[in-house]
């Protein structure tokens, strides 16, 4: 099933067009993986679908529920992994003993009950990102959209994220993430290349391209 | 070439390297990987004689680090994890700036890095901070290269840049790798990891795997498979699939990868037993093969070693 798709979505800041003419669709369950260059247009197609920015032209939906990961840390350093769970289960409107449960089980996940009240900050760069990705998903979202969630992580904390996001995957929700990291593209089902505001390419990343080291060249061939 | 031998350093009661030994040779690149915090940035700043303050001994072309730092800093390029170059500046500033500082002509840089300076050159009255990562990355390292170093030391050169941006970055150290520079970096990239001569993988201040990238993959204790399912890109049979997998005794892991499965299997006599195992569930429409690992798989492999042993 779609859950979310774009039909000619176009936008321009000023002269420049960041998205031009993108149409893609998600299906429920299923990673699509956006890559392409800085300034390819990932960011703005991503926030677009978010609703945080509205297209000068083209349709789109979303159906259900969105849990979004921005580019930027977006959890508050100065409070505890509780607090800020508490935090953003409030903004998604859950109900207290709700939010309390599903705590619970994401910091199960994680392992990080033993440092349910630690601030932030005091946790380790990779830890701090996959807290951030469970707080995203902690609404049970149905579609969940990843703004470079694994940048700048080591390799083990990069396979932790991606682990959870095929958990979350396998139980039907669809998601839509960005990332620079070539051998990323094959943990998704399909990819989707963005140049200069357009989707040049999609498919299964292994109809594009066998290994990461043919799709660097492969992303080198559109340039 | 520049000669490690044994590096340690504390911070207080944290011991954050524990005998560092390598040797980087003339002409070649060495990949520093391993978690955050696993002492990296530590020994890029000892080896840019911005620290001294370790144990054992560092030798540059046969001098003594400590000794003779004077002497040996103008045979340094050093790019630092955080951004360095002052956001005030313009482009063309910054690099006025570096080059005068080793008495250099920033023109030099034409010959030096003409790849990334091209990309640079219509931007030069941009001021730094106002560039995008990639070019500010760009920029760290023309201003790292001006003085033409023959040992560079890049400390996550490539973080957070486009996959273009860093084929820039990699056909621009091979140039140099064939001019004979020496080459330290530090990444998180895997695909960069490969085009290196010789890997050095550290884990909480260790040396854990110190080789050619193939002798690494090459010392994966385990064979690992793919699996999939024709016809279905549903990612419910294959988590289906996985739980039967994971299971199953001779399956030590199994996990998602895009529209397959990998299972990490005992040893290679194992395969036919896991592929009736899948057989069983979804019949003639299994494929599995044998796959080469990556280096994250035997990074894990020796992770999960070093843990049982301690």
């Amino acid at each position: 099933m779609t859950i979310a798709r774009t039909h000619n979505i176009t936008k321009k800041f000023g002269t420049l067009t960041a998205v031009n003419e993108v149409s893609i669709h998600l299906e429920t369950g299923e990673i699509l993986g956006l890559l392409g260059a800085n300034g390819a247009g990932k960011t703005t197609l991503i926030k677009i679908l978010c609703g945080l920015i509205k297209p000068n032209s083209g349709t789109f939906f979303v159906q259900g529920r969105i849990g979004y990961m921005c580019q930027t840390f977006s959890l508050v350093e100065e409070l505890t992994v509780h607090e800020n769970t508490r935090f953003y289960s409030a903004l998604y409107g859950m109900a207290k003993s709700h939010a309390e449960q599903a705590e619970r089980a994401l910091l199960e996940e994680l392992h990080l009950l033993n440092y349910r009240d630690r601030q932030v900050r005091h946790l380790p760069l990779g830890w701090r990102q996959a807290l951030s990705f469970a707080i995203a998903t902690i609404h049970k979202p149905a579609v969940l959209i990843l703004d470079e969630p694994t940048s700048g992580l080591d390799a083990l904390s990069r396979r932790r994220i991606w682990r959870m996001m095929q958990r979350r995957a396998a139980e039907g929700t669809g998601i839509l993430v960005s990332t620079h990291y070539l051998d990323e593209a094959y943990y998704c089902n399909r990819i989707a290349i963005m140049q200069e505001g357009r989707v040049t390419e999609a498919g299964k990343p292994e109809a594009i391209a066998r290994t990461a080291a043919e799709l660097s060249e492969h992303l080198g061939k559109h340039a | 070439m520049v000669t490690a031998k044994d590096i340690r350093r504390r911070f207080g009661s944290h011991q954050a390297l524990k005998g560092i030994s390598f040797t980087l040779s003339d002409g070649e690149i060495i990949a520093v990987m391993g978690a955050n915090g696993a002492g990296k940035s530590t020994l890029f700043d000892i080896l840019a004689t911005l620290d001294d303050r370790y144990d054992g001994t560092v030798e540059v072309d046969g001098a003594n680090l400590r000794r003779h730092k004077k002497s040996i800093r103008p045979k340094i390029g050093y790019v630092p994890g955080k951004f360095s170059l002052y956001p005030d500046l313009t482009l063309e500033e910054n690099l006025d700036f570096f080059a005068s500082a080793y008495d250099a002509s920033p023109s030099d840089i034409e010959t030096q890095s003409p790849l990334l300076w091209e990309s640079l050159k219509p931007f030069s009255t941009y001021r730094a901070d106002r560039l995008s990562g990639g070019m500010k990355k760009k920029l760290s390292l023309c201003c790292a290269m001006v003085h033409a170093p023959s040992i560079l030391l890049l400390d996550e050169p490539t973080v957070g840049i486009d996959p273009l941006s860093r084929k820039d970055v990699w056909n621009e150290l091979k140039n140099l790798r064939e001019k004979g520079v020496s080459i330290l970096i530090s990444t998180h990239y895997l695909d960069e990891a490969t085009l290196a001569d010789k890997v050095l993988f550290m884990h909480e201040g260790s040396v854990l795997l110190f080789d050619t990238p193939e002798r690494i993959l090459d010392t994966y204790r385990y064979t690992l498979i793919e699996i999939g399912i024709s016809g279905e890109t549903d990612n419910a049979a294959l988590e289906k699939l996985r739980t039967i997998l994971a299971t199953t005794s001779c399956v030590l892991d199994c996990y998602a990868w895009g529209n397959y499965l990998h299972a990490v299997a005992e040893s290679e006599q194992r395969v036919e037993e896991i592929a009736g195992t899948c057989r069983r569930e979804y019949g003639a429409m299994i494929s599995v093969k044998t796959i080469r690992p990556t280096l994250e798989d035997v990074f894990m492999d020796t992770l999960s070693q070093t843990k049982n042993q301690t």
